[in-house]
């Protein structure tokens, strides 16, 4: 009887915590739910624009920017489609690169050949590689495309021997389960087509044989006929184009106001690359919009840069670790591209 | 089973007040987040920034920049690049805005101003002390400053490359430039005369550098006279060549064989412009085979360089002579076998000539001098001719300050030939007045041996 009683009194027990938790959790999503539509609804146009453009810059939560809103109301906050527009061509003869010998002795006397700094920019941070010798700065790719699964930043800085590396292109991402296998859009090796064709469009940012950086809407022809030897591209979910700076000249049209992790490559007339990953989705910083790489680009000194893919994958390896807080809650991601540094003997050029 | 019902039903109450509470504080957090949004976009900077752009006119906008302009170098005018840079990407522009995060925080919020791709300033806000208007401690933002960016941020700079003669004053936009600006003190003029290209010592040019310049240049020469570049702009430099405003020219007369070098060339084939017999034009029949010789007329014009001319016959410097219009006159050196017999003929024949030349109409006089002429010859004639129009001559008081009788060289056997030079006051009485000049001349003198005598044969005065 006794045994029956203690064996009721379990059941109790269980039953009236698990409808505490249950209250609990259900009251939290509501509160949740309430707080989103205070950010879809609420007074605040700039908060909606910022919540909206943020999630659906995700691969996960971009069903949240439509809780509450339709798309016709959402189209205020979302910028329009650029992927296809026509953009400025890069005049490559602005950037002037010293021959290498006069890059080494330079290099060698009075500033260091590579260039870490921390980013602080309002309440953006991140790293910033300034390489100073282009010729330095490959594409890395994880293996056969779509066969071999994508490999993690470190191993694919490894595999090219690399000092440093941060994530390029967009890949195919299942919502955050893909193996990063399969590239989206275009990949150029060594002044070869080896992801995409040669007639679409894409939204390109890449490396000429010289080390000038190329952004710009263009056909994988169009990248190999502009002498193209190292690229990728990255569109948004919502078809926001890569071309962030071109000769200088901001591209406003891709001036997105989502918060997320970032990373971006630019150039600054000397030919130094500035490579930039801007952490986000933590508590140290929520991350930047792509306005404000475009600051810290043109703070830098770029003369043209381009977007690269963000959110989890944006990570930047650094002497054979990562250095900045990689926003993956499931740990640093395999890809399928990225730009690899390599040492100083090791140039392509 | 009453306490059952009681003990169950506590629960329940709780459970019922815990999500009442849960309930109240989720409602709650979204009110007051609600509250926050509004007040957090009326309290954005950037709707104090779309009120400024909306208030303010392109008018205000020039009077707002204009200060801070900046300065341009001591060739340009500030202001006035700020004129022509506002007129021409700032109005009918539309003007656009970005916050600089690195110059922003809760105490001042920072916006950049952009016409296009030029950045024109910046605008500044604070926060208003009345934080209690809006609540959650913000408070609307008041306009602080607006600064204009210096106007050489936004425009291309160029160098400009100016080669002019060493010394000749250039100016850039009005303002001579100075020697500190001097980057090359040897730089080759183009569009040289071949001799003067072939010259060691000719004019300097030298390459002024000015940078950074903006707006538009007006270089002038010395005289003020608008140089126009050589070319467009590339690669930021523009180039400008002042040539010099004047040119040279020279004639050099000398006998063949003697070396004439003009600035350390040797003036040859190119610079001759005549040979010709010259005095000894005539005097064929009088001359052995082997007399006289050719001279050589060198000349050339065109040159940046003011001539510096030498020669040399058998590695011995010549003096040369200079002829009244500037005519350079070379001689052989003097023979070291000249003899003083060559000089008194030559000494002779000359106060002859002056001695006839002076007394008018005198026979006397006359007939010493022709017995010192090679009989036959032009200056023999010469000589003979002038008797009847001395008449009208003045008698002429001589006095020299100078006598040479130079250049003594045998032209073959029988033949010498010298030079006469004189500086000398003369004194004219007419019937009806005196008057007195000073006149230096001189005469390339040709002497043939009769076999008796030396006579003059040739007299024929400097150019």
């Amino acid at each position: 009887m006794d045994e029956k009683k203690t064996k009721k009194r379990r059941v109790n027990v269980f039953g009236r915590i698990l409808a505490f938790l249950g209250v609990t959790v259900l009251c939290l999503a509501l509160t949740v739910l309430g707080l989103v539509w205070v950010f879809e609804k609420g007074p605040s146009p700039t908060l909606t624009g910022v919540f909206c453009n943020s999630v659906r810059e995700t691969s996960i939560l971009r069903w949240m920017s439509r809780i509450f809103l339709t798309e016709e109301e959402l189209e205020p906050y979302i910028l329009k489609s650029t992927e296809n527009l026509e953009t400025q061509q890069v005049n490559t003869s602005l950037i002037h690169i010293a021959p290498p010998e006069e890059r080494r002795e330079k290099a060698g006397e009075d500033e260091a050949a590579l260039e870490l700094i921390d980013i602080a920019y309002g309440t953006c941070k991140g790293k910033l590689l300034i390489v100073k010798d282009p010729s330095r700065v490959i594409l890395g790719v994880s293996g056969n495309f779509g066969e071999d699964p994508g490999l993690q930043l470190t191993d694919m800085v490894a595999k090219y021997n690399g000092v440093a590396g941060i994530n390029a292109g967009g890949f195919v991402d299942n919502n955050g389960l893909s193996n990063g296998s399969t590239p989206l859009g275009l990949v150029v090796h060594e002044g070869n087509i080896l992801f995409g064709d040669a007639y679409t469009r894409y939204n390109v940012v890449g490396l000429d044989g010289e080390g000038k950086l190329l952004v710009g809407t263009m056909s994988g022809q169009e990248a190999l006929d502009s002498g193209m030897k190292w690229g990728v591209s990255f569109v948004t979910h919502d078809g926001i184009a890569s071309s962030l700076i071109i000769n200088g000249e901001v591209q406003t049209q891709n001036l997105g106001v989502g918060v997320n992790p970032r990373t971006a490559i630019g150039q600054r007339a000397d030919g130094a690359l500035l490579l930039l990953v801007l952490d986000g989705r933590s508590s140290k910083t929520l991350g930047a919009t792509v306005e404000n790489v475009v600051d810290i680009m043109l703070q830098y000194g770029a003369l043209n840069a381009g977007n690269l893919d963000g959110g989890s994958s944006s990570v930047m390896v650094y002497d054979g670790e990562i250095i900045n807080n990689c926003a993956s809650v499931t740990g640093p991601r395999s890809i399928p591209t990225g730009f690899i540094v390599l040492g100083e003997e090791e140039s392509h050029g | 089973m009453a306490e059952k019902r009681k003990k169950g039903g506590g629960w329940g109450l709780f459970l019922l007040f815990w999500t009442m509470l849960l309930l109240m504080l989720g409602f709650l957090a979204c009110v007051f987040f609600y509250k926050y949004a509004a007040i957090y976009e009326e309290t954005r900077p950037e709707k104090a920034m779309d009120a400024l752009m909306a208030s303010m006119s392109e008018d205000d906008w020039h009077a707002a920049l204009a200060p801070g302009a900046g300065e341009a170098s001591e060739y340009e005018d500030a202001q006035t690049l700020f004129e022509g840079f506002f007129d021409s990407s700032v109005r009918g522009k539309q003007l656009s805005y970005r916050r600089d995060m690195s110059r922003s925080d809760a105490s001042r919020t920072t916006f950049t101003v952009y016409a296009g791709p030029a950045r024109l300033g910046e605008v500044s806000f604070v926060p208003s002390d009345d934080k209690l208007s809006f609540g959650f401690g913000r408070s609307e933002w008041l306009l602080e400053s607006i600064t204009g960016t210096p106007v050489t941020q936004n425009l291309a700079a160029i160098t400009v490359r100016i080669d002019a003669p060493d010394g000749v004053a250039v100016s850039v936009n009005g303002i001579p430039v100075r020697e500190e600006q001097i980057v090359d003190p040897s730089v080759p003029l183009l569009e040289l005369t071949p001799l003067e290209a072939r010259m060691e010592a000719r004019i300097r040019m030298v390459r002024y550098e000015l940078s950074p310049l903006y707006g538009d240049i007006v270089v002038t020469d010395g005289e003020g006279n608008e140089i126009a570049p050589s070319g467009p702009v590339e690669n930021g430099l523009v180039s400008y060549v002042v040539h010099p405003t004047q040119t040279y020219s020279f004639q050099v007369e000398a006998p063949e064989g003697v070396e004439v070098t003009v600035g350390g060339a040797v003036l040859g084939e190119e610079e001759i412009a005549a040979r010709e017999r010259n005095m000894f034009r005539k005097l064929d029949a009088y001359l052995a085979d082997d007399g006289g010789y050719d001279t050589l007329l060198y000349a050339a014009d065109g040159l940046y360089t003011v001539p510096d001319i030498h020669a040399s016959y058998n590695g011995t410097e010549l003096s040369p002579v200079m002829g009244e219009n500037g005519k350079v006159y070379f001689f052989y050196p003097t023979d070291e076998d000249t003899t003083q017999v060559m000089r008194n003929a030559a000494e002779g024949f000359f106060d002859a000539y002056m001695h006839y030349a002076s007394y008018k109409y005198n026979g006397a006089a006359l007939n010493d001098l022709l017995d010192r002429i090679l009989p036959g010859t032009e200056l023999d004639s010469y000589a003979r001719n002038s008797y009847d129009a001395m008449i009208w001559a003045s008698a002429t008081e001589v006095s020299y300050d100078e006598l040479r009788f130079d250049n003594f060289h045998r032209a073959g056997n029988g033949c010498f030939t010298c030079t006469i030079l004189y500086k000398a006051d003369f004194t004219a009485t007419s019937w009806y007045e005196q008057y007195s000049y000073a006149m230096q001349d001189g005469y390339k003198m040709v002497f043939i041996h009769d076999g008796t005598n030396w006579k003059a044969a040739s007299m024929s005065a400097f150019d």
